[in-house]
Protein backbone atom coordinates (compact mmCIF):
# COMPACT_ATOMS: atom_id res chain seq x y z
CA UNK A 1 0.00 0.00 0.00
CA UNK A 2 1.27 3.31 -0.99
CA UNK A 3 0.51 6.79 -1.28
CA UNK A 4 0.41 8.72 -4.38
CA UNK A 5 -0.81 11.98 -4.89
CA UNK A 6 -2.40 11.47 -8.43
CA UNK A 7 -4.08 8.96 -10.34
CA UNK A 8 -1.62 8.74 -13.12
CA UNK A 9 2.22 8.91 -11.03
CA UNK A 10 4.82 6.68 -12.63
CA UNK A 11 7.10 4.32 -10.83
CA UNK A 12 9.77 1.64 -11.68
CA UNK A 13 8.75 -1.58 -11.63
CA UNK A 14 11.17 -4.61 -13.26
CA UNK A 15 13.70 -1.84 -14.35
CA UNK A 16 11.42 -0.11 -16.40
CA UNK A 17 8.97 2.97 -16.21
CA UNK A 18 5.37 1.67 -15.80
CA UNK A 19 2.19 3.91 -15.00
CA UNK A 20 0.46 3.69 -11.65
CA UNK A 21 -2.59 5.10 -10.52
CA UNK A 22 -3.93 4.99 -6.84
CA UNK A 23 -6.92 3.68 -5.95
CA UNK A 24 -8.70 4.94 -2.77
CA UNK A 25 -11.15 2.21 -1.06
CA UNK A 26 -14.15 3.11 1.11
CA UNK A 27 -12.06 3.33 4.36
CA UNK A 28 -9.32 5.73 2.74
CA UNK A 29 -6.32 3.08 2.18
CA UNK A 30 -4.78 4.18 -0.79
CA UNK A 31 -3.25 1.16 -3.23
CA UNK A 32 -0.85 2.10 -6.27
CA UNK A 33 -2.01 -0.17 -9.17
CA UNK A 34 -0.25 -0.51 -12.66
CA UNK A 35 -2.30 1.12 -14.56
CA UNK A 36 -2.50 -1.92 -17.03
CA UNK A 37 -3.86 -3.72 -14.28
CA UNK A 38 -6.05 -1.06 -12.63
CA UNK A 39 -8.04 -1.06 -16.33
CA UNK A 40 -9.19 -4.70 -16.00
CA UNK A 41 -11.50 -2.91 -13.56
CA UNK A 42 -14.11 -0.82 -16.49
CA UNK A 43 -15.04 1.29 -13.65
CA UNK A 44 -11.80 2.73 -13.11
CA UNK A 45 -11.04 2.58 -16.76
CA UNK A 46 -13.82 5.15 -17.49
CA UNK A 47 -12.51 7.23 -13.89
CA UNK A 48 -8.48 7.02 -15.56
CA UNK A 49 -9.94 8.84 -18.56
CA UNK A 50 -12.20 10.79 -16.98
CA UNK A 51 -9.06 12.15 -15.22
CA UNK A 52 -8.40 14.27 -11.48
CA UNK A 53 -6.00 14.33 -8.49
CA UNK A 54 -5.81 12.41 -4.97
CA UNK A 55 -6.75 9.31 -6.43
CA UNK A 56 -9.47 7.49 -7.94
CA UNK A 57 -12.16 7.31 -4.96
CA UNK A 58 -14.18 3.80 -4.68
CA UNK A 59 -16.50 4.06 -1.83
CA UNK A 60 -18.09 0.72 -2.47
CA UNK A 61 -15.52 -0.99 -1.73
CA UNK A 62 -13.01 -1.47 1.81
CA UNK A 63 -9.25 -2.28 1.72
CA UNK A 64 -9.77 -5.76 2.53
CA UNK A 65 -11.47 -6.73 -0.69
CA UNK A 66 -9.87 -4.26 -2.84
CA UNK A 67 -6.84 -5.53 -1.98
CA UNK A 68 -7.92 -9.48 -3.05
CA UNK A 69 -9.52 -7.62 -6.22
CA UNK A 70 -6.09 -6.12 -7.46
CA UNK A 71 -4.61 -9.28 -6.18
CA UNK A 72 -6.32 -10.56 -8.98
CA UNK A 73 -6.21 -7.95 -11.47
CA UNK A 74 -2.14 -7.81 -10.67
CA UNK A 75 -2.19 -11.22 -11.49
CA UNK A 76 -4.30 -11.60 -14.43
CA UNK A 77 -2.42 -7.77 -15.87
CA UNK A 78 0.89 -9.27 -16.05
CA UNK A 79 0.11 -12.75 -18.52
CA UNK A 80 1.81 -11.88 -21.32
CA UNK A 81 0.44 -13.13 -24.54
CA UNK A 82 1.99 -16.10 -25.82
CA UNK A 83 1.73 -17.49 -29.24
CA UNK A 84 -1.62 -19.39 -28.74
CA UNK A 85 -1.17 -23.67 -28.59
CA UNK A 86 2.72 -23.15 -27.76
CA UNK A 87 3.68 -24.74 -24.64
CA UNK A 88 4.24 -21.37 -22.82
CA UNK A 89 0.43 -20.53 -23.07
CA UNK A 90 -0.36 -23.52 -21.68
CA UNK A 91 2.06 -23.16 -18.92
CA UNK A 92 0.88 -19.69 -18.53
CA UNK A 93 -3.28 -20.88 -18.61
CA UNK A 94 -2.32 -23.59 -15.53
CA UNK A 95 -0.66 -21.61 -13.69
CA UNK A 96 -3.65 -18.43 -13.66
CA UNK A 97 -6.12 -21.69 -13.34
CA UNK A 98 -4.23 -22.84 -9.90
CA UNK A 99 -4.20 -18.98 -9.20
CA UNK A 100 -8.15 -18.80 -9.17
CA UNK A 101 -8.32 -21.11 -7.30
CA UNK A 102 -6.14 -20.11 -4.63
CA UNK A 103 -7.34 -16.87 -4.51
CA UNK A 104 -10.76 -18.98 -4.29
CA UNK A 105 -10.09 -20.69 -0.40
CA UNK A 106 -11.91 -17.95 1.17
CA UNK A 107 -15.25 -17.91 3.24
CA UNK A 108 -18.70 -17.09 1.96
CA UNK A 109 -18.47 -13.71 3.25
CA UNK A 110 -15.54 -12.99 1.68
CA UNK A 111 -16.88 -14.42 -1.78
CA UNK A 112 -20.13 -12.55 -1.27
CA UNK A 113 -18.06 -8.97 -0.84
CA UNK A 114 -15.63 -9.79 -3.70
CA UNK A 115 -19.10 -10.54 -5.81
CA UNK A 116 -20.11 -7.04 -4.94
CA UNK A 117 -16.22 -5.43 -5.62
CA UNK A 118 -16.01 -6.86 -9.31
CA UNK A 119 -19.67 -5.96 -10.12
CA UNK A 120 -19.59 -2.60 -8.72
CA UNK A 121 -15.93 -2.00 -10.43
CA UNK A 122 -17.29 -4.15 -13.43
CA UNK A 123 -13.94 -6.56 -13.79
CA UNK A 124 -15.60 -9.51 -15.61
CA UNK A 125 -13.38 -12.56 -15.39
CA UNK A 126 -13.22 -11.36 -11.20
CA UNK A 127 -17.24 -11.60 -11.36
CA UNK A 128 -17.32 -14.87 -13.60
CA UNK A 129 -14.45 -16.79 -11.17
CA UNK A 130 -16.66 -15.77 -7.89
CA UNK A 131 -20.05 -16.06 -9.13
CA UNK A 132 -18.65 -19.81 -10.27
CA UNK A 133 -17.43 -20.18 -7.03
CA UNK A 134 -20.70 -19.79 -5.07
CA UNK A 135 -22.73 -21.76 -7.88
CA UNK A 136 -20.46 -24.57 -7.07
CA UNK A 137 -21.33 -24.53 -3.37
CA UNK A 138 -24.90 -24.31 -3.78
CA UNK A 139 -25.43 -26.71 -6.50
CA UNK A 140 -25.41 -29.78 -4.42
CA UNK A 141 -27.23 -28.23 -1.27
CA UNK A 142 -30.92 -28.73 -0.53
CA UNK A 143 -33.22 -25.58 -0.42
CA UNK A 144 -32.72 -25.48 3.04
CA UNK A 145 -29.24 -25.62 3.15
CA UNK A 146 -28.90 -22.82 1.11
CA UNK A 147 -31.20 -20.73 2.95
CA UNK A 148 -28.64 -21.01 5.98
CA UNK A 149 -26.05 -20.39 3.88
CA UNK A 150 -27.25 -16.70 2.73
CA UNK A 151 -29.32 -15.86 5.77
CA UNK A 152 -32.54 -15.79 3.61
CA UNK A 153 -36.26 -16.17 5.21
CA UNK A 154 -38.49 -18.89 3.78
CA UNK A 155 -41.10 -16.78 2.54
CA UNK A 156 -43.21 -19.37 1.04
CA UNK A 157 -46.97 -20.40 3.04
CA UNK A 158 -46.97 -23.75 3.90
CA UNK A 159 -49.51 -24.43 1.30
CA UNK A 160 -47.49 -23.54 -1.24
CA UNK A 161 -44.33 -25.41 -0.45
CA UNK A 162 -46.92 -28.25 -0.74
CA UNK A 163 -47.81 -27.02 -4.04
CA UNK A 164 -44.10 -26.81 -4.94
CA UNK A 165 -43.38 -30.56 -3.60
CA UNK A 166 -46.48 -31.53 -5.64
CA UNK A 167 -44.94 -30.08 -8.69
CA UNK A 168 -41.72 -31.77 -8.77
CA UNK A 169 -42.95 -34.93 -7.09
CA UNK A 170 -42.48 -37.71 -10.05
CA UNK A 171 -40.83 -35.51 -11.82
CA UNK A 172 -37.20 -36.27 -9.71
CA UNK A 173 -36.08 -39.38 -8.31
CA UNK B 1 -24.40 -11.68 3.39
CA UNK B 2 -27.54 -10.62 1.33
CA UNK B 3 -26.80 -10.07 -2.40
CA UNK B 4 -28.50 -8.11 -4.45
CA UNK B 5 -30.83 -9.47 -6.92
CA UNK B 6 -28.30 -9.25 -10.03
CA UNK B 7 -25.50 -10.80 -8.23
CA UNK B 8 -28.13 -13.90 -7.44
CA UNK B 9 -29.19 -14.21 -11.42
CA UNK B 10 -25.01 -14.06 -12.18
CA UNK B 11 -24.55 -16.90 -9.38
CA UNK B 12 -27.34 -18.94 -10.60
CA UNK B 13 -26.23 -18.14 -14.25
CA UNK B 14 -23.48 -20.53 -13.41
CA UNK B 15 -24.98 -23.59 -11.93
CA UNK B 16 -24.12 -26.30 -14.15
CA UNK B 17 -26.71 -27.33 -16.62
CA UNK B 18 -26.04 -30.99 -16.04
CA UNK B 19 -28.43 -32.27 -13.21
CA UNK B 20 -31.43 -29.82 -13.32
CA UNK B 21 -32.50 -30.99 -9.58
CA UNK B 22 -29.99 -28.19 -9.18
CA UNK B 23 -31.69 -25.06 -10.38
CA UNK B 24 -35.67 -26.82 -9.03
CA UNK B 25 -33.60 -26.64 -5.68
CA UNK B 26 -32.70 -23.23 -5.95
CA UNK B 27 -36.51 -22.04 -7.34
CA UNK B 28 -37.90 -23.32 -4.00
CA UNK B 29 -35.41 -21.20 -1.76
CA UNK B 30 -37.06 -18.03 -1.56
CA UNK B 31 -39.87 -16.10 -3.94
CA UNK B 32 -37.52 -13.98 -4.69
CA UNK B 33 -35.02 -16.51 -6.57
CA UNK B 34 -37.72 -18.24 -8.07
CA UNK B 35 -38.86 -15.23 -10.14
CA UNK B 36 -35.24 -14.86 -11.04
CA UNK B 37 -35.24 -18.45 -12.04
CA UNK B 38 -38.46 -18.12 -13.91
CA UNK B 39 -38.00 -15.35 -16.07
CA UNK B 40 -37.71 -15.83 -19.54
CA UNK B 41 -34.84 -13.50 -19.92
CA UNK B 42 -33.25 -15.59 -17.34
CA UNK B 43 -33.75 -18.88 -19.33
CA UNK B 44 -32.63 -17.31 -22.88
CA UNK B 45 -29.42 -16.07 -20.68
CA UNK B 46 -28.84 -19.48 -19.28
CA UNK B 47 -28.96 -21.23 -22.33
CA UNK B 48 -26.99 -18.91 -24.43
CA UNK B 49 -24.41 -19.39 -21.44
CA UNK B 50 -24.18 -22.74 -21.49
CA UNK B 51 -24.61 -23.31 -25.08
CA UNK B 52 -24.64 -27.27 -24.73
CA UNK B 53 -28.08 -28.68 -23.83
CA UNK B 54 -28.00 -31.17 -20.97
CA UNK B 55 -28.13 -34.95 -21.54
CA UNK B 56 -31.07 -35.90 -19.48
CA UNK B 57 -31.14 -39.47 -20.73
CA UNK B 58 -31.61 -41.62 -23.49
CA UNK B 59 -34.57 -43.22 -25.35
CA UNK B 60 -34.13 -47.06 -25.40
CA UNK B 61 -36.52 -49.30 -28.32
CA UNK B 62 -37.02 -52.83 -26.76
CA UNK B 63 -37.63 -55.52 -29.36
CA UNK B 64 -39.95 -54.74 -32.32
CA UNK B 65 -43.00 -53.38 -30.91
CA UNK B 66 -42.05 -54.31 -27.35
CA UNK B 67 -42.01 -50.35 -26.53
CA UNK B 68 -39.48 -47.83 -25.45
CA UNK B 69 -38.17 -47.13 -22.09
CA UNK B 70 -36.46 -43.31 -21.06
CA UNK B 71 -33.30 -44.09 -19.24
CA UNK B 72 -32.34 -41.25 -17.51
CA UNK B 73 -28.04 -40.26 -16.96
CA UNK B 74 -29.70 -37.79 -14.16
CA UNK B 75 -32.52 -36.95 -11.24
CA UNK B 76 -34.73 -36.23 -13.91
CA UNK B 77 -37.39 -38.56 -15.19
CA UNK B 78 -40.13 -36.81 -17.92
CA UNK B 79 -43.23 -37.59 -16.56
CA UNK B 80 -44.90 -37.90 -19.80
CA UNK B 81 -42.92 -40.81 -20.16
CA UNK B 82 -43.75 -42.83 -16.92
CA UNK B 83 -47.04 -43.54 -18.36
CA UNK B 84 -46.30 -47.48 -20.08
CA UNK B 85 -46.78 -47.16 -23.97
CA UNK B 86 -46.21 -51.03 -24.76
CA UNK B 87 -46.45 -50.91 -28.57
CA UNK B 88 -44.63 -47.53 -29.53
CA UNK B 89 -40.85 -47.63 -31.29
CA UNK B 90 -39.08 -44.73 -31.08
CA UNK B 91 -37.80 -43.43 -34.82
CA UNK B 92 -35.85 -40.59 -33.86
CA UNK B 93 -35.38 -37.83 -31.24
CA UNK B 94 -33.82 -34.42 -32.06
CA UNK B 95 -33.93 -30.37 -30.59
CA UNK B 96 -36.43 -32.01 -27.72
CA UNK B 97 -38.65 -33.62 -29.35
CA UNK B 98 -39.24 -37.29 -30.21
CA UNK B 99 -41.11 -39.29 -32.87
CA UNK B 100 -42.39 -42.86 -32.75
CA UNK B 101 -45.13 -44.98 -34.30
CA UNK B 102 -46.89 -48.35 -33.60
CA UNK B 103 -46.85 -48.73 -37.18
CA UNK B 104 -49.52 -47.35 -39.47
CA UNK B 105 -51.39 -45.12 -39.70
CA UNK B 106 -49.37 -43.10 -37.95
CA UNK B 107 -46.47 -40.96 -36.24
CA UNK B 108 -46.85 -38.72 -32.48
CA UNK B 109 -44.61 -36.05 -32.54
CA UNK B 110 -44.25 -35.20 -28.70
CA UNK B 111 -42.50 -33.09 -26.31
CA UNK B 112 -40.79 -35.36 -23.12
CA UNK B 113 -40.38 -32.38 -20.89
CA UNK B 114 -44.21 -30.68 -21.85
CA UNK B 115 -45.85 -34.11 -22.48
CA UNK B 116 -47.23 -31.76 -25.44
CA UNK B 117 -47.97 -34.47 -28.32
CA UNK B 118 -49.02 -34.40 -31.88
CA UNK B 119 -50.38 -37.13 -33.84
CA UNK B 120 -49.58 -37.14 -37.73
CA UNK B 121 -51.46 -39.48 -40.04
CA UNK B 122 -49.65 -41.01 -42.87
CA UNK B 123 -50.20 -40.19 -46.04
CA UNK B 124 -53.48 -42.30 -47.02
CA UNK B 125 -52.07 -43.41 -50.90
CA UNK B 126 -48.35 -43.75 -49.18
CA UNK B 127 -49.45 -46.83 -47.16
CA UNK B 128 -50.75 -48.89 -49.89
CA UNK B 129 -47.44 -51.49 -50.70
CA UNK B 130 -45.42 -49.98 -47.82
CA UNK B 131 -42.77 -52.33 -47.01
CA UNK B 132 -40.43 -50.20 -44.54
CA UNK B 133 -40.24 -46.82 -43.45
CA UNK B 134 -39.10 -44.78 -41.18
CA UNK B 135 -39.03 -41.10 -39.77
CA UNK B 136 -36.80 -37.86 -38.68
CA UNK B 137 -38.10 -34.69 -36.81
CA UNK B 138 -36.06 -31.78 -36.37
CA UNK B 139 -36.93 -28.15 -35.60
CA UNK B 140 -38.26 -25.78 -38.54
CA UNK B 141 -36.83 -22.15 -37.60
CA UNK B 142 -34.31 -21.38 -40.03
CA UNK B 143 -31.08 -20.33 -37.88
CA UNK B 144 -32.14 -21.18 -34.60
CA UNK B 145 -29.74 -22.59 -32.40
CA UNK B 146 -32.18 -25.02 -30.67
CA UNK B 147 -30.78 -24.16 -27.07
CA UNK B 148 -34.81 -23.14 -26.80
CA UNK B 149 -36.84 -23.76 -29.77
CA UNK B 150 -39.76 -25.70 -27.20
CA UNK B 151 -43.10 -25.47 -28.44
CA UNK B 152 -41.79 -23.72 -31.96
CA UNK B 153 -42.10 -25.55 -35.25
CA UNK B 154 -40.84 -28.29 -36.48
CA UNK B 155 -40.83 -30.53 -39.70
CA UNK B 156 -40.95 -34.73 -39.91
CA UNK B 157 -38.92 -36.38 -42.95
CA UNK B 158 -41.00 -39.60 -43.75
CA UNK B 159 -39.05 -41.97 -45.62
CA UNK B 160 -40.06 -44.66 -46.97
CA UNK B 161 -39.85 -48.05 -49.29
CA UNK B 162 -42.62 -48.89 -51.29
CA UNK B 163 -43.39 -52.33 -53.82
CA UNK B 164 -45.74 -51.53 -56.76
CA UNK B 165 -44.83 -49.16 -59.38
CA UNK B 166 -42.26 -46.23 -59.83
CA UNK B 167 -44.64 -42.81 -60.19
CA UNK B 168 -42.26 -41.92 -63.15
CA UNK B 169 -40.78 -45.49 -64.12
CA UNK B 170 -43.24 -48.30 -64.39
CA UNK B 171 -40.86 -51.01 -64.98
CA UNK B 172 -39.28 -50.35 -61.61
CA UNK B 173 -41.38 -52.22 -58.83
CA UNK B 174 -39.49 -51.42 -55.77
CA UNK B 175 -38.66 -47.16 -54.80
CA UNK B 176 -37.45 -45.48 -51.73
CA UNK B 177 -39.27 -42.37 -51.44
CA UNK B 178 -39.49 -39.29 -49.19
CA UNK B 179 -42.33 -36.59 -48.13
CA UNK B 180 -41.87 -33.62 -45.62
CA UNK B 181 -44.48 -32.48 -42.63
CA UNK B 182 -44.50 -29.35 -41.87
CA UNK B 183 -46.33 -28.39 -38.45
CA UNK B 184 -47.21 -24.88 -39.12
CA UNK B 185 -49.25 -25.92 -42.21
CA UNK B 186 -50.45 -29.37 -41.18
CA UNK B 187 -49.53 -31.03 -44.64
CA UNK B 188 -47.58 -33.19 -46.11
CA UNK B 189 -45.29 -32.44 -49.50
CA UNK B 190 -45.14 -33.99 -52.72
CA UNK B 191 -43.54 -37.29 -52.68
CA UNK B 192 -39.48 -36.98 -53.44
CA UNK B 193 -38.16 -40.27 -55.10
CA UNK B 194 -35.37 -41.45 -56.75
CA UNK B 195 -36.15 -42.95 -60.62
CA UNK B 196 -33.39 -45.36 -60.46
CA UNK B 197 -34.14 -48.53 -59.04
CA UNK B 198 -30.67 -48.14 -57.25
CA UNK B 199 -32.61 -46.05 -54.87
CA UNK B 200 -34.50 -48.77 -53.34
CA UNK B 201 -32.96 -50.67 -49.97
CA UNK B 202 -34.34 -51.85 -46.67
CA UNK B 203 -34.61 -48.98 -44.51
CA UNK B 204 -33.15 -49.40 -40.94
CA UNK B 205 -35.80 -48.42 -39.03
CA UNK B 206 -34.37 -48.95 -35.68
CA UNK B 207 -31.34 -46.41 -35.99
CA UNK B 208 -32.07 -42.25 -35.72
CA UNK B 209 -31.08 -40.53 -38.57
CA UNK B 210 -28.38 -38.21 -38.44
CA UNK B 211 -28.34 -34.45 -39.27
CA UNK B 212 -25.50 -32.69 -40.69
CA UNK B 213 -25.51 -29.44 -42.09
CA UNK B 214 -28.76 -29.17 -44.25
CA UNK B 215 -28.63 -32.89 -44.91
CA UNK B 216 -30.36 -36.45 -43.31
CA UNK B 217 -28.78 -39.42 -43.78
CA UNK B 218 -30.79 -42.90 -42.92
CA UNK B 219 -28.79 -46.39 -42.81
CA UNK B 220 -29.94 -48.35 -45.42
CA UNK B 221 -29.43 -52.33 -45.88
CA UNK B 222 -26.35 -52.99 -48.54
CA UNK B 223 -23.38 -51.02 -47.28
CA UNK B 224 -25.24 -47.40 -48.45
CA UNK B 225 -26.85 -44.71 -46.92
CA UNK B 226 -29.65 -42.41 -48.11
CA UNK B 227 -29.02 -38.64 -47.98
CA UNK B 228 -32.03 -36.44 -48.09
CA UNK B 229 -31.18 -32.93 -48.60
CA UNK B 230 -33.46 -30.66 -46.84
CA UNK B 231 -33.32 -27.42 -48.94
CA UNK B 232 -33.54 -29.18 -52.14
CA UNK B 233 -35.49 -31.86 -51.10
CA UNK B 234 -33.70 -34.53 -53.26
CA UNK B 235 -32.77 -38.06 -52.36
CA UNK B 236 -29.54 -39.72 -53.16
CA UNK B 237 -27.83 -42.69 -52.09
CA UNK B 238 -23.96 -42.50 -50.50
CA UNK B 239 -22.17 -46.13 -51.41
CA UNK B 240 -19.52 -46.43 -48.29
CA UNK B 241 -16.34 -48.57 -48.70
CA UNK B 242 -16.48 -52.09 -48.63
CA UNK B 243 -14.21 -52.39 -45.55
CA UNK B 244 -16.92 -52.48 -43.05
CA UNK B 245 -19.43 -54.57 -41.51
CA UNK B 246 -22.22 -52.16 -40.89
CA UNK B 247 -22.68 -48.26 -42.68
CA UNK B 248 -24.28 -46.79 -39.43
CA UNK B 249 -23.64 -42.79 -40.07
CA UNK B 250 -22.14 -40.76 -37.22
CA UNK B 251 -21.12 -36.74 -37.28
CA UNK B 252 -17.14 -36.75 -36.74
CA UNK B 253 -16.70 -32.31 -36.43
CA UNK B 254 -19.07 -31.92 -38.88
CA UNK B 255 -17.84 -34.71 -41.37
CA UNK B 256 -19.45 -37.61 -42.55
CA UNK B 257 -18.15 -41.14 -40.41
CA UNK B 258 -18.90 -44.19 -39.80
CA UNK B 259 -19.21 -46.81 -37.15
CA UNK B 260 -18.13 -49.87 -37.10
CA UNK B 261 -15.08 -51.61 -34.83
CA UNK B 262 -13.08 -48.90 -35.29
CA UNK B 263 -14.52 -44.94 -35.85
CA UNK B 264 -14.02 -44.05 -39.16
CA UNK B 265 -13.58 -40.17 -40.59
CA UNK B 266 -14.60 -39.92 -44.23
CA UNK B 267 -15.10 -37.18 -46.27
CA UNK B 268 -16.24 -37.43 -50.02
CA UNK B 269 -13.95 -36.25 -52.44
CA UNK B 270 -15.91 -33.58 -54.77
CA UNK B 271 -15.87 -34.72 -58.61
CA UNK B 272 -14.17 -37.82 -58.07
CA UNK B 273 -17.36 -39.28 -56.00
CA UNK B 274 -14.62 -41.37 -54.23
CA UNK B 275 -14.08 -41.12 -50.54
CA UNK B 276 -10.67 -39.91 -48.56
CA UNK B 277 -9.57 -41.63 -44.74
CA UNK B 278 -8.89 -39.10 -41.92
CA UNK B 279 -8.97 -40.26 -39.27
CA UNK B 280 -9.18 -43.88 -37.42
CA UNK B 281 -10.35 -44.17 -33.52
CA UNK B 282 -10.33 -47.68 -31.79
CA UNK B 283 -13.94 -47.89 -30.51
CA UNK B 284 -13.30 -50.65 -27.77
CA UNK B 285 -11.43 -48.09 -25.72
CA UNK B 286 -15.00 -46.43 -25.49
CA UNK B 287 -17.61 -49.24 -25.66
CA UNK B 288 -17.24 -52.63 -24.36
CA UNK B 289 -17.14 -54.89 -27.36
CA UNK B 290 -19.65 -57.27 -26.49
CA UNK B 291 -22.30 -54.49 -26.01
CA UNK B 292 -22.19 -54.15 -29.14
CA UNK B 293 -23.01 -51.08 -31.89
CA UNK B 294 -24.56 -48.21 -29.40
CA UNK B 295 -26.90 -48.00 -32.31
CA UNK B 296 -27.76 -51.00 -31.77
CA UNK B 297 -31.48 -51.90 -30.12
CA UNK B 298 -31.96 -54.59 -27.33
CA UNK B 299 -32.13 -57.71 -28.55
Amino acid sequence: MAAADSCDGISTSGGGWEKTVTLVSSDDARFEVREAAASLSQTVRRMIRAGGDGGIPLPKVDARTLSTVLEYCNKHAAVPAPAPESSSAEAAAVDLEWFDKELMHVDLATLCSLIRAADYLEVAGLLDLTCKTVADMIKSKTAEEIRQMFGIQNDFTPEEEEQLSRENAGVFE
Amino acid sequence: MALPALMVEEILLRVPPDEPAHLIRAAVVCKAWRRILFDSGFRCRYCTFHRTRPLLGYIHNFGFRAGLEFVPTTTFFPPSLAASRNSYRALDCRHGLLIDTSGPPGFIVWDPITGDRQHLSFLAHAQENLCCYTGAVLCAVDGCDHLDCHGGPFLVVFVGGTEGAHPIDVDHVRYTWASVYLSETGEWSAQTSGTNKQHYYNIAVREPSLLIGGALYFTLGAMRILKYDLSRHGLSVIEIPRLFHKSVPIDIDGGLGFVDKYIYTWSQQDGIGGWMLHNVAELQTLIPQHRGSPYRDHP
